[in-house]
């Protein structure tokens, strides 16, 4: 129990920041990622962005806690109060597990 | 354009040069020094693609192709490629895969393209230099494409078949399988037309006849129609008869080229620096390095007629066959409405094989 605690702990001050092979593009009015370098290896195409992973991902392109990307949702979009930690949380696992973003401690 | 669609330039072309170290004698674009000083045109420096690059990311572009002539003879082209690769495009590259050197490869490798468009014109030196004037050429080539193999970008093989290298078509098709797959598939021009823009190449002197191209284009179906006029084949009773659409261009008054998308959502920058609606363009263009992307692009489809009835067409009973558009139009009659006979050739003979087939 002890160990999750501190995982937790953890997790939270980890600053996440966008990967540099891939670069935000607008596009007829749609934000999309889109590879370069060596992101082309791990994914040649597109990836389209919804108006809230848009404003994730400029935050992030600084570099972000999940706690400071709560609160830009928060600030961003009325009504984002109580699903903002949840859409943070599924937003950061899916950049993570596709290699959008890196972490530090 | 006010009652039509909604313009956005989301694809675009970069013709970085129009020379080329092969002489391909089909080639609708290449020119020479001695050809663009009779022209009067120059190329445009690295600097300024670079810049228009810079302008048409801000315009909203996302696939961009670059291409020639073929753009590795230019001294600076990993200058170009470089500064363009990091801007964030979908980016194309065609190239004849002749001139991949060790410093081409070094700057692929760092920003590798998303997708290679490697042309093909034969399976041997002899049709190398036969077709293209150049005695090592397939050794260069397939060099070429062993090296470029090496990035992770997606990979298309083409080709366009004339009367000297019709012959080498399979052998071309099975390195397109061994090099890149068993799933690869060769792709072949549709059409060969006349030169564009200045091009020194006489295309309409080497293509094959609008019968044999029907026969090259419509390959299986032509196989399919021998074995039955030999008797090889029993023609089954068809089921349904084909209904064709008659081929037209779009109605009066409407933008030309409505029905393909050229200046719709895509566009063309020559390598003098013109923009055209499509690369198979020489007249109708605007001039975005002298009057900025955005104001090239807004003013170019004033470039073009409104659409209009072209009689010839709308009583031929072929017009559902024809391959012809109002570029192909333009480059073989010099006329925007004018009627190709090589593509009226095509149209009547694909006609006749499938009105003997009996299912017209």
């Amino acid at each position: 129990m002890k160990n999750e605690q501190e995982k937790c702990a953890c997790s939270q001050t980890r600053r996440y920041k966008a990967s540099k092979n891939y670069i935000l593009r607008e596009i007829a009015g749609e934000a999309v990622l889109v590879s370069v370098g060596d992101g082309v290896a791990d994914f040649c195409g597109i990836v389209n962005l919804n108006p809230s992973a848009r404003v994730l991902w400029k935050k992030l392109q600084d570099g972000a806690t999940k706690e400071e990307l709560v609160c830009e949702l928060k600030e961003t979009f009325e009504g984002a109060e109580e699903s903002a930690e949840q859409d943070v949380e599924a937003t950061v696992q899916m950049l993570k597990e596709r290699g959008l973003v890196t972490y530090e401690q | 354009m006010s009652s039509e669609k909604k313009r956005y330039p989301v694809n675009g072309t970069f013709e970085l040069t129009g020379r080329c170290n092969l002489s391909c004698k089909m080639c609708l674009v290449r020119v020479d020094r001695a050809r663009m000083e009779e022209l009067g045109q120059r190329e445009r420096t690295a600097k300024e693609w670079i810049h228009m690059a810079e302008q048409v990311r801000d315009a909203g572009t996302i696939g961009l192709l670059l291409t020639g002539g073929e753009a590795m003879l230019r001294p600076d082209f990993c200058e170009i490629y470089e500064a363009i690769a990091q801007m964030g495009f979908l980016l194309t590259l065609y190239t004849n895969a002749t001139m991949v050197t060790d410093k081409v490869m070094e700057v692929l490798k760092k920003y590798p393209p998303h997708k290679i468009g490697v042309t093909m014109y034969g399976a041997s030196n002899e049709t190398y230099e036969k077709m293209c004037g150049c005695a090592d050429g397939y050794d260069r080539f397939a060099e070429g494409v062993r090296r470029l193999s090496t990035l992770p970008s997606l990979f298309d093989t083409r080709t366009t078949i004339i009367k000297d290298n019709w012959q080498d078509l399979e052998a071309m098709r099975e390195f397109t399988r061994r090099e890149f797959g068993e799933d690869k598939v060769l792709t072949v021009s549709r059409f060969v037309t006349d030169a564009v823009r200045g091009g020194i190449c006489h295309p309409k002197e080497c293509r094959l006849s609008p019968e044999e191209n029907v026969e090259l284009v419509h390959e299986g179906l032509v196989k399919f129609y021998r074995q039955v006029q030999s008797g090889e084949v029993k023609l089954p009773e068809p089921k349904d008869k084909l209904k064709m659409k008659r081929y037209a261009l779009p109605d009066e008054g409407r933008y030309l080229f409505e029905n393909c998308g050229a200046g719709l959502n895509q566009y063309s920058i020559s390598w003098n620096g013109r923009m055209y609606a499509c690369e198979l363009l020489t007249q109708g263009y605007t001039e975005p390095f002298e009057n900025g992307f955005i104001k090239a692009w807004e003013e170019l489809p004033e470039q073009y007629p409104k659409s209009k009835p072209v009689e010839k067409c709308t009583t031929c009973d072929f017009a559902a066959f024809c391959g012809s558009c109002p570029a192909v139009r333009m480059s073989e009659t010099g006329d925007w409405f004018g009627t190709s006979e090589y593509a009226c050739g095509e149209a009547e003979y694909l006609y006749k094989i499938l009105s003997e087939l009996k299912v017209l």
